[in-house]
């Protein structure tokens, strides 16, 4: 049986801020897109990095999801993010449309998933995330479990499906290497 | 570049093939479609710097998004004429394995379409999205759409248009098709916008009229004065006074024919008001 060694408490939304700077430093064609959550999704350090590249898009998660969809014309690997709640439910139509249905190569990085935003209320906690996903043709659907997973995953990303990553703030045991291959 | 006369006769032909194309299937959008024919004429021969090979990228040329996918027959229609695809395949519409959907969509690989429509409202998203990508890999062409009046209705396009002059996308030219019908009625009666010119340029944008929507030449002049208003740090939108079921009589300025296919008689009436010049397909 593999056995797993807990190496320490981290956040797995913070993995995701790490893997997205550094995939940015590797392919000058990933853009990142926010709604007003930049904290939130520790996407601070890839702002920084590369101000040219980050598009701050307000509370207008719609118009992200179209923005997004729009970029990849042109060659542009967009990741969009914001909590899970208003990465799916609340655009499932633009992605079933604009992104989905047209083939479109971007990523929705969806924080604060499930459950995880618990002391926010119903309000924020949306259970229908991963299933409305799983849903569209052609969405491939990552839910890490760990700091390394999440930072990593950006392996996966760098095929032509669209994908969501569904993170959140709590720190959660560290069980996986950089080398692992989940 | 092709002259008025040649435009026109152009924009006949494609009045045959929206006619024809809705009645074979019995269902489809004349209407809109019909009220747009010129623009697209103009936009596709005369106005846009585009290549006559299509990839999806589409880098150094001005590229075109239609918001208000409904209007799929005029678009067809003028890519299959602008040589993107067969003019035969025009036959196809909305039939199954077509490539020619109800809505546009890129999913059976269309030459000319880059992105799906139908649901209303995404447009400017998208289009604002691919002028991003041109500002960022500075190319210096331009993104054309097109929305209907009645599809502003949906609150998507203004969380755009806000986005838009915030961030100066002066690559862009909008055009609205302000025929002021919609499904149920005129715009005004279903749900008043009041007016569009006060609302853009409240956004932020310029705003162009273009007061003869159907007349090919009032087109290219106020389409060239919006590309010579573009690189100034405002997006633009044109305002487009069209007639819905332009060029067929019995068609012209109502709201019935928004989703309605004429029958063999009414087909037969519509035709002889616009004579084959092109040939039909």
């Amino acid at each position: 049986m593999k056995t797993y060694t807990n190496t320490g408490n981290k956040d797995t939304r913070s993995g995701f801020g790490a893997g997205l700077t550094e995939l940015g430093q590797t392919n000058e064609n990933v853009v990142a897109l926010c709604a007003d959550l930049i904290g939130s999704l520790k996407m601070d350090d890839f702002k920084k990095n590369h101000p040219e590249r980050f598009f701050q898009v307000g509370i207008a998660e719609a118009n992200m999801i179209g923005l997004a969809a729009g970029m990849t014309i042109g060659g542009k690997i967009p990741f969009t993010g914001t909590f899970a709640n208003f990465s799916t439910g609340r655009v499932y139509d633009q992605i079933r449309q604009s992104i989905a249905y047209s083939d479109k190569n971007v990523k929705i990085c969806a924080s604060h998933a499930g459950l995880t935003l618990g002391e926010d209320g119903a309000t924020h906690q949306i259970l229908e995330d991963i299933g409305l996903m799983k849903m569209l043709p052609g969405m491939t659907v990552i839910n890490t479990c760990d700091y390394n997973q999440t930072s990593c995953n950006y392996r996966h990303c760098k095929t032509s499906w669209t994908c969501l990553l569904a993170f959140w703030k709590t720190k959660s045991s560290q069980l996986y290497s950089r080398r692992s291959n989940f | 570049m092709p002259n008025t006369q040649q435009l026109q006769d152009l924009t006949t032909q494609v009045r045959r093939d929206i006619l024809r194309m809705v009645h074979k299937v019995n269902s489809g959008h004349p209407g809109g479609s019909l009220g747009c024919a010129e623009f697209f004429v103009a936009l596709y021969q005369n106005i846009m710097d585009r290549k006559d090979t299509f990839d999806m990228d589409g880098k150094d040329e001005d590229l075109f998004f239609l918001s208000n996918g409904h209007i799929s027959p005029v678009f067809y229609s003028v890519l299959a004429r602008s040589g993107y695809f067969p003019v035969e395949e025009l036959n196809t519409f909305r039939l199954i394995n077509s490539r020619l959907q109800g809505h546009p969509t890129t999913h059976e690989g269309l030459p000319g379409i880059r992105m799906a429509s139908g649901s209303l409202g995404q447009g400017f998203s998208v289009a604002l999205g691919a002028a991003q990508t041109k500002k960022l890999n500075g190319d210096t062409n331009l993104i054309y759409s097109l929305h209907g009046d009645g599809e502003l209705q949906e609150g998507q396009n203004w969380e755009g248009i806000m986005y838009a002059a915030a961030n100066k996308m002066d690559n862009l030219i909008s055009t609205i098709d302000l025929n002021g019908q919609q499904i149920d009625g005129s715009t005004d009666d279903v749900l008043a916008m009041g007016s569009l010119r006060a609302k853009f340029e409240a956004f932020g944008w310029t705003v162009l009229d273009i007061e003869k929507g159907n007349d090919i030449d009032a087109i290219l002049e106020g389409m060239a004065k919006a590309k010579a208003l573009t690189g100034q740090g405002k997006p633009i939108c044109v305002l487009l006074h069209t007639v819905m079921g332009n060029g067929v009589d019995f068609m012209m300025h109502t709201h019935a024919w928004h989703g309605k296919a004429p029958n063999d008689e009414q087909l037969a009436t519509g035709l002889s008001q616009n004579a084959e010049t092109l040939g039909d397909y």
